[in-house]
């Protein structure tokens, strides 16, 4: 059973792929298992990884994908990927609360494997457990709810291409005349199961956005604003030390002059550099006085140009309101 | 200068310190014969022994006097007015502004007084008995006459 694989070490696991391949060549098809495409070895590893990593969701569609990859003469990979995609479909089921999006799943890969397969007129059924299960299915999405036709319908917003997509280079031919997309394939990739099944290779349960493009003249503007302010701010706290340095200077000078008890003399050390050290407070109020105003002001509008040219949605106001207590939050994006 | 129009540095302390040069005083000062004045038509040369002429005015509070760069109103206990005065430093007669008193010039002799514990210019009267106008000889000192 893939239960029982999933938990296997990597080496066991190599094994059981090994196993699959020499089943195919059992069936007489030597050119697909010899050949095994390397998209679905890559999927399968997915789907073990995603077992382990405790993510059913993620590793049934990662063994669907396997499956779809596998001509339908490959008997033997064909039904290990198909046990271990429903296997995992029926875990998600159970965590999941989209349980009846994961059964749906389920159902239409069991049928989809099941419409291939030709029921002996007597003896063992070959298929005996699939059908089995697809009838544990059938009765747990019962009647009530919504359809399975309704929660695997292809979204109408296109979805991200998946992240297991393997990187761009040429199939090989025994790949590409296995392919899912073939003619010759019973799953079409413009049916429902197949649809759902590409657009949850990647994440099942939540599609992620694409991240909003951004303006690069307005990221310019946003960004030199933001200079603009710190060499603001750095005049500003230059005006607060000038202040703070004439202040001083004032205390001193008259503490040594118009409160002393006798007269002052202008030019001796002390007074003189009492002196130097207001008017280099004085200096340096000038210069941050300048720079902060200007930096500032030049910083408060390239910031604001930046910001509008993002477009709505970056800076909002929220009313808070809670008992005893109201009041509005400003929220913004950078 | 922005400075001084916030109301940060300012050099004003400097009014009355004895001095040698016009460097040694503040922006917009003087040094008029020894002290730190406000640069103005009032102001003397280096060294010149003339009278100063808002030295020992009549005044009821420092910033009568500070517009004319000397740094104290000199008010004695008891009284309502008093007269603008620096602080001494060395020999009051040397130190110690001119004072305009009569013609040809006639000067009076200075000396220092103690008040709210700071030594201040004043004009001598213990030996002479005379004072400028609206001013009387207190106690060897010429005081605004009430």
């Amino acid at each position: 059973m893939y239960a029982d694989t999933v938990t296997l070490p990597p080496h066991v696991r190599l094994l059981c792929l090994a196993l699959a391949a020499s089943l195919s060549l059992g069936t007489g098809t030597v050119s697909a298992a010899q050949t095994a495409p390397p998209e679905r070895d890559l999927a399968y590893e997915l789907g073990i990884e995603a077992e382990a990593a405790g993510d059913p969701g993620r590793a049934a569609a990662a063994f669907e994908r396997a499956y779809r990859l596998t001509a339908p003469a490959e008997t033997g990979p064909r039904l290990l990927f198909l046990r271990a995609s429903v296997a995992a479909r029926l875990r998600a089921g159970e965590a999941s609360p989209l349980a009846r999006v994961q059964l749906c799943q389920a159902q239409a890969l069991l049928r989809d494997y099941l419409d291939l397969q030709v029921t002996p007129p007597a003896g063992a059924d070959p298929a005996a457990e699939q059908r089995a299960d697809l009838q544990q299915i059938d009765l747990r999405l019962g009647v009530e709810g919504p359809s399975c036709e309704s929660l695997l319908a292809p979204p109408e917003i296109p979805q991200p291409d998946p992240p297991v997509t393997e990187p761009p280079k040429p199939a090989p031919p025994a790949a590409s005349a296995s392919s899912p997309s073939s003619p010759s394939s019973p799953s079409s990739p413009s049916s429902p199961s197949s649809a759902s099944s590409a657009s949850s290779a990647s994440s099942p349960s939540s599609p992620q956005p694409k991240p909003a493009a951004t303006d690069p003249r307005a990221r310019a503007l946003r960004l030199s604003g933001g200079v603009a302010l710190g060499v603001g701010a750095t005049g500003i706290a230059l005006l607060i030390a000038g202040v703070v340095l004439g202040r001083k200077a004032n205390t001193r000078g008259q503490a040594l002059c118009r409160d002393a008890m006798i007269g002052c003399t202008a030019y001796n050390a002390e007074l003189r550099a009492i002196e130097a050290s207001g008017r280099r407070g004085d200096t340096l109020l000038a210069v941050g006085a300048v720079v902060g105003g200007l930096g500032v002001v030049s910083g408060a509008v390239l910031l604001g140009l930046g910001l509008r040219r993002r477009g709505p949605g970056r800076v909002s106001w929220n009313p808070q309101i809670a008992p005893g207590s109201a009041g509005l939050a400003l929220s913004g994006r950078f | 200068m922005i400075g001084l129009a916030v109301g940060c540095y300012n050099d004003d302390y400097l009014f009355g310190a004895l001095c040698k040069r016009d460097n040694d005083c503040g922006s917009e000062q003087c040094c008029s014969n020894r002290r730190c004045r406000t640069n103005d038509e009032s102001c003397l040369g280096l060294g010149e022994a003339v009278p100063f002429v808002p030295a020992y005015s009549i005044c009821t509070t420092d910033a009568d006097c500070l517009e004319h760069g000397i740094p104290h109103c000199v008010v004695l206990p008891n009284a309502n007015r008093g007269f603008c005065a620096d602080l001494c430093v060395g020999d009051p007669n040397l130190d110690c502004d001119l004072h305009v008193f009569g013609a040809p010039l006639l000067t009076l002799p200075r000396t220092c007084i103690e008040v709210g514990g700071q030594s201040l210019c004043a004009l001598n009267c213990s030996s002479t008995n005379l004072c400028p106008e609206e001013m009387q000889c207190q106690e060897g000192v010429c005081t605004p006459t009430p």
